[in-house]
Formats: structure tokens, C-alpha cells, sequence
């Protein structure tokens, strides 16, 4: 893959982003997108795989510990900004590079407009409180526009939630990152008090039993609902987002993917267990999420006895912070993707602009977070067949599934491409299970989970289009209107609109180790290449 | 609450605070200069041991293995014969002492796991065909033992490590043994 002698201008520029990002940072990042996703899946499953609900997140759940260790694998090997889209950049070339680029942008506006609106969906239930008892709940305020049904104060919150993200990221990351890790603590022990006492308390095995007989999901459902569970796994990618700005990546990435796969694995099952011992699964109004998709945690707080008053507006509380922190990482992925995708001449380089007072990249923070305050008018104007159905949520949840499970299936394929194409870069953290095979007179780590897991994400996206009818318009339009928007761009720059540019791929990945301090990376790397070129142990 | 309940919720907070703990205890950073060292020897591929004083170079043996440990590089034991300038330069009748002394050594690596290569040459002067195998070969290191002997118009480690040390293309380690442990092969067997 390596062209040496490319224009320096299309290689990795010098970052410009600074290198604050602790371990418990990295850690925060991924946690503020993925460790909210519970709060917004939990109910939309139940109500899909019913009593089925935990075995829906734990099939999830394995599909998303392959694609966390496949990023930990690459965002470690190659700790840039542009995560997935990077990735297929280097592994397949410049036009799967924008297409997971445009897939993982569509998931961030998506996380950006989605997040916002459902952090405002726990803070909403402190409004009949506000209001002194005068107002009942959110859907006291909705108007009917021809089919239909917009809850016109929620969108209001949500595009004011939209505004106050910008602010804060156009200020600079070091706002940002105190803001996650602080909030990110309060949410970790709010939950794990929830989990702790719900199962202490009030949690009944035989109902787990009884929902799991008397509530089974066929198979239409159990597939609807696990697709619907990967949601509640979306996110991780952050920490490769922020890859460029994390100190010593090729030692703190892989602590750190591994320690947030496993703790969103042990929050996801667990709240789905609880629920399942807590809560009627059956389907429509014999679930216990029927009507509650906007605040599903709150719910299982609200039943814990003793500490149920106060777990139930401290859950909406916490909810609605940790919910709206994973917003703000979807603002601080897009905005990292798309400095990527103009460094590398896939987007206009005007996005690649570095704002001078704060240096962060406010061009493309404003215009894609604008991209998701859009988003957000077009689901709460989204027809419903009833009041009570939530269309602008399931709108916006179905493009969230297709846009990571369209993403991640790239980046399986770039893994696997890339160990063939590009082994002499160390990876400091390998995918487990690989076979030797030896390819072009070189022994080769093929990665057998890489391929399970490639797998695994297919069967989800298949589900995801089978099973959304909006993912399954609104997706693929999405991924053909960026494709036409990067064939103008290409075109009125002169540059291949199918073939890729030359890049120094070698030149670039000593630059970012050399600036990462990965010494130990960087002299296993040097050694790699003289290797490959007959001059290794020459004086 | 039910036993099973709690037990659960115990298994959570092990399970999430184990998680946290093992992230959060990150190794010190290496500074580049370790890591230089660090990557030179684990990028050893082939150490040369030439055999010049036998005990001292027993243990260089041993060391070189030690070095070699886990890497499965390659080892190449060399005696060299040097032959005076007055004399033809061919090789010299099978001697006894040397063969026992090579035989010793390759023991020696084999404990470790290691196949090593022997070779006796002839030359002139020792440290140049040492110097010139180290080359040919592309060895990374090359390990010698030597005992801290009085000559007349020489350094203390001898002239062959000297110019060993001075010309060598690769790393060199020389090891000093003290004259009264000079003598680790049993009599019986010189």
C-alpha cells in the first residue's frame, strides 16, 4: 500500500490537535457515547424482543466485543484522527475511505440529534415538578402538521440542547474533556447504584423465567430487537476519534477499548437482566416500556423500593447529563472525522481549518451539528401512525443502526486487508485468534475473529435492513448523496473520483509515532522497513 | 432480595471495579533511549561466540544464550586457528582440546534450546577473521570471554578483542572473567 515519494500534502499533516487526552479520558470518550446507549435502547428492545430482551443485547454484545477489539487493534497501530474512516482510507483506498467516512459521519450527526433528544426525554420528567403539577408530561405539548404528530416543545429543547453543543465545543476540547470526565463519574456511580440495588432489592429470578416462557419473541422480533440492541454498543469508535489528541495511543488505546467493552458489556446485560426480573416483557401495553421509550432507566429506578423516590429523579437527572454528554461526543467524532476526510483531500479542506483563538475545528462542529439540528426537524415531522408512537425516535434509532453497522463493516475489512498489505506497522494490540499464512514469501497473522466478526456485523446490517423500513431508505440515500457530493468535489479538484491519490503512508506513520512518543512503536516499525528493503543490520 | 440477586450484584461491582483498576494502571512510559536498547537486543537475530581463552569462553556461551532466550536467533561458535606468518596458512591436524572445547559450548546452547553452528577457521591474525565471519555472516552481536592476562605491547583484554572491539560491524560484548575463575572446564576434560 505504501507509495513513497506522494505529494507530502495528501500524507498526515503535522497535528495541529493537541495531545491532552489521559487514560481515563480516552476512557471517558468512549464511555460518554457508548456508556449512554443503554438509556436509550433498553426500552425500544423490550419492546422488540420482549422476554427474549437480554439474550437480544448479550447477541449484540458479542458482535460489538469483536468490533471493539478490531478498533483497538487499528486505532493503537495507527492512533490518528478519522478512526473507521482512516482505516479504510489505508486499507482499501480513497473511495471506501469517504464511503466509511460518510457512514460513521451519518452514525456521529445522527448520535448528535438522537442523544439530545432523548437527554431531554429524562429531563422532561422533572417539567409537571417545574410547572407545579399544571403540566401532566412532554405530551402535553404536541400539534398535529398534516400526519403528522410534533411534540413541539421536545424539539425545541432538543435544537436549544443542539446550540449549547456547539458553544461548548467550539471552545476547545480541554471544556470538553473536564466536562466528560466529570459528569462521566457521577454517571458510572449512578448507574452502578442503580444495577447494585435493583438486583439487591428488587430484582425476581422467576420473573426472568416468566417473561423468557410467556413472552418469547419469533424470530422477526428477536432479529428487530438485537439489531436494535447494537445501539446500545455505538460509540466506541470515539476513542480512535480521539486518537490523535491521546497521550502514548499505543499504550492507552488498547487499556483503554478493552476496559470500555467491558464495562458497557457487564451495564448492558445487567440492566437487561434486571429489567427482565423487574418488568412485564410482553408486547404492546403488556410491556412495561410501553409508552416509557423516552426514559426507560428511569423506569426500572422508579421500581426499586426504599430508594425509589429518589433513584427516580436522580436516574432522569443522571440520564438525562450522561445521554447529553453522548451527544457531545458525537460532536467531537464528526468533527475529528471530518478534519480526517479534508486532510486527505476527501472532503474541501476549508473543514480542515483549525479555529485560531481555541484551536479546535469550529468550522466542521458548526456545520455538521447544523447537519444533526436538521436531522432532528426531519424526524419530529416524521409521520406516525398514532399519538402515543414516538416516530421521530425510531426515525432517528433506525439511521443510528445502519450508519454503524454499514461503518464497522469496513472497518473488518480494512483489518483484514491491512494485516496482508501493511504488516510491517507494529500493532501493539492484536485481534486474539490468528492463523500464520504466508503471503507474498512473508508470514502473515490472518485474523480469524476479524472474519466472525465481519460476519457478525453483516447478519446485524441485514437485519437492520430488513427490519427498519426507514434505515432502509433513509441510510443508502444518505451514503449516495455524499458519494455525489464527493464525485463534484473530486472532479473540480482534479483528483480521481474512483482511484486514489499516492500517499506516504510510511512518512506519516513515523511523523504520528514520532509525535505520539510511541518510541518502542516507532523503532519496531524503522526495523520492519529495513527488513523489507535488504538493509537491516547494515552499518 | 433473593440470594441469587445478591450474588449478582456482587459479581457486578468485582467485575467493574476489577475492569477499572486494570485500565487505570497504565506501565511508565519508556524513553527513547531504552527503548533503543531494549529493541537492539530483542532484535537479535545471529550472535557470533568466538572461542579464544576456553573457559572464558565457555561462559560466553552461556551468556550469549541467556541473550538469545525466547528469540530462537541463530548461534555460531567459531575457533579460530592462528598460524604464524612464517608458516603455510592451512588448516592444522584435528586437536583434541578444541574440539572438547567446541563440543562444551554447543552443549551449552543447546540447554537453552538452541541449535548452534561450529566453525574452525584459519588466519593470520585471530580478531580479523573473526571481524570478517561477523560480517559475512550479518551477525548482530557477537559475545567474547576473555581473561585479564599481562602481555607485553598489548591492552589489558588482548589484542584480538581489542581489534574485535574496534572493527567489529555489530555490537560486541566482552566479557572479563577474573583470573581465578578462568577455569570452569574440569580438568578431566581438557
Amino acid at each position: 500500500m505504501s507509495t513513497t515519494g506522494g505529494p507530502p500534502e495528501v500524507g498526515i499533516a503535522a497535528s495541529e490537535l493537541r495531545r491532552d487526552v489521559s487514560v481515563w479520558g480516552s476512557y471517558m470518550w468512549g464511555y460518554a457515547d457508548v456508556g449512554a446507549d443503554i438509556y436509550v435502547a433498553l426500552g425500544i428492545v423490550a419492546l422488540a424482543a420482549l422476554g427474549f430482551t437480554p439474550l437480544a443485547f448479550l447477541a449484540a454484545g458479542l458482535v460489538y466485543a469483536m468490533v471493539g477489539l478490531c478498533y483497538a487493534e487499528l486505532a493503537s497501530a495507527y492512533p490518528v484522527a478519522g478512526g473507521g474512516q482512516y482505516f479504510a482510507l489505508r486499507g482499501l483506498g480513497d473511495i471506501w475511505g469517504f464511503v466509511a467516512g460518510a457512514a460513521l459521519l451519518l452514525d456521529y450527526t445522527i448520535d448528535i440529534a438522537l442523544f439530545t433528544l432523548i437527554s431531554f426525554g429524562y429531563f422532561n420528567f422533572f417539567l409537571p415538578a417545574i410547572t407545579l403539577g399544571r403540566v401532566h408530561g412532554i405530551d402535553d405539548f404536541i400539534i398535529k402538521v398534516g400526519p403528522s404528530h410534533v411534540r413541539w416543545l421536545w424539539l425545541l429543547e432538543t435544537l436549544g440542547g443542539i446550540g449549547v453543543l456547539i458553544v461548548m465545543n467550539v471552545r476547545g476540547i480541554k471544556v470538553s474533556s473536564a466536562f466528560n470526565n466529570f459528569l462521566g463519574v457521577v454517571a458510572i456511580i449512578g448507574q452502578a447504584i442503580i444495577v447494585v440495588a435493583g438486583f439487591s432489592i428488587v430484582w425476581k429470578p422467576d420473573w426472568v423465567v416468566q417473561n423468557f416462557q410467556y413472552y418469547p419473541a419469533d424470530l422477526g422480533h428477536f432479529a428487530l430487537g438485537s439489531s436494535l440492541a447494537i445501539i446500545s454498543f455505538v460509540g466506541l469508535e470515539s476513542i480512535s476519534q480521539v486518537a490523535q489528541e491521546t497521550r502514548r495511543p499505543a499504550t492507552i488505546i488498547p487499556r483503554t477499548s478493552i476496559g470500555l467493552i467491558l464495562s458497557v458489556l457487564l451495564f448492558a446485560l445487567s440492566f437487561s437482566i434486571l429489567a427482565a426480573g423487574m418488568v412485564h416483557l410482553g408486547p404492546g401495553p403488556l410491556n412495561g416500556f410501553y409508552g416509557n421509550t423516552g426514559d426507560p432507566v428511569r423506569l426500572i429506578a422508579a421500581n426499586i423500593p426504599v430508594i425509589g423516590i429518589v433513584a427516580a429523579p436522580m436516574t432522569a437527572l443522571i440520564g438525562g447529563v450522561i445521554v447529553f454528554i453522548s451527544a457531545n461526543s458525537g460532536v467531537v467524532s464528526a468533527s475529528r472525522l471530518t478534519y480526517s476526510m479534508s486532510q486527505f483531500q476527501l472532503l474541501p479542506a476549508w473543514f480542515k481549518r483549525v479555529n485560531k483563538r481555541f484551536a479546535t475545528p469550529s468550522r466542521t462542529i458548526i456545520v455538521f451539528s447544523g447537519v444533526a439540528a436538521f436531522q432532528t426537524l426531519l424526524a419530529f415531522f416524521a409521520p406516525a401512525k398514532s399519538v402515543t408512537d414516538n416516530e421521530a425516535i425510531n426515525l432517528l434509532t433506525d439511521l443510528y443502526a445502519f450508519g454503524a453497522t454499514s461503518g464497522y463493516l469496513l472497518v473488518f475489512v480494512s483489518l483484514i486487508v491491512l494485516r496482508f498489505n501493511d504488516p510491517y506497522t507494529p500493532r501493539p494490540y492484536r485481534m486474539p485468534l490468528n492463523v500464520p499464512v504466508t503471503y507474498r514469501g512473508r508470514t502473515v497473522s490472518f485474523p480469524v475473529l476479524g472474519v466472525l466478526g465481519f460476519i457478525g456485523v453483516a447478519i446485524t446490517l441485514s437485519e437492520v435492513v430488513l427490519t427498519h423500513p426507514l434505515g432502509r431508505i433513509a441510510g443508502p440515500a444518505w451514503i449516495v448523496l455524499a458519494l455525489i457530493v464527493y464525485f463534484v468535489y473530486r472532479r473540480l479538484r482534479g483528483l480521481p473520483p474512483l482511484g486514489s491519490q499516492p500517499h506516504d503512508w510510511e512518512t506519516a506513520q513515523k511523523r504520528v509515532l514520532q509525535e505520539a512518543e510511541e518510541f518502542e512503536s516507532l523503532e519496531e516499525y524503522e526495523l520492519a522497513l529495513a527488513e523489507r528493503d535488504g538493509t537491516a543490520g547494515r552499518p | 432480595m433473593t440470594p441469587l440477586g445478591v450474588l449478582i450484584a456482587v459479581l457486578f461491582t468485582v467485575g467493574l471495579a476489577g475492569t477499572l483498576g486494570w485500565m487505570l494502571r497504565v506501565p511508565p512510559p519508556a524513553p527513547r533511549g531504552a527503548t533503543t536498547a531494549v529493541r537492539s537486543v530483542s532484535a537479535l537475530r545471529k550472535i557470533v561466540v568466538p572461542v579464544i581463552d576456553l573457559g572464558a569462553s565457555v561462559r560466553a556461551v552461556e551468556l550469549a544464550a541467556r541473550l538469545n532466550e525466547g528469540r530462537k536467533g541463530q548461534m555460531l561458535i567459531v575457533y579460530v586457528h592462528e598460524i604464524p606468518l612464517q608458516a603455510p596458512l592451512v588448516m592444522p591436524e584435528r586437536d583434541p582440546t578444541i574440539e572438547r572445547a567446541l563440543n562444551l559450548a554447543a552443549f551449552i546452547a543447546t540447554q537453552h534450546g538452541l541449535i548452534p553452528q561450529t566453525k574452525v577457521a584459519v588466519a593470520r591474525q585471530v580478531g580479523h577473521r573473526i571481524v570478517e565471519i561477523a560480517r559475512e555472516e550479518a551477525a548482530d552481536l557477537i559475545v567474547m570471554g576473555v581473561t585479564l592476562k599481562n602481555r607485553p605491547n598489548e591492552g589489558p583484554l588482548g589484542r584480538t578483542a581489542d581489534y574485535v572491539i574496534r572493527e567489529a560491524p555489530c555490537e560486541v560484548v566482552v566479557d572479563r572473567l577474573p583470573a581465578r575463575r578462568a577455569a570452569p572446564i574440569p580438568a578431566g576434560q581438557r
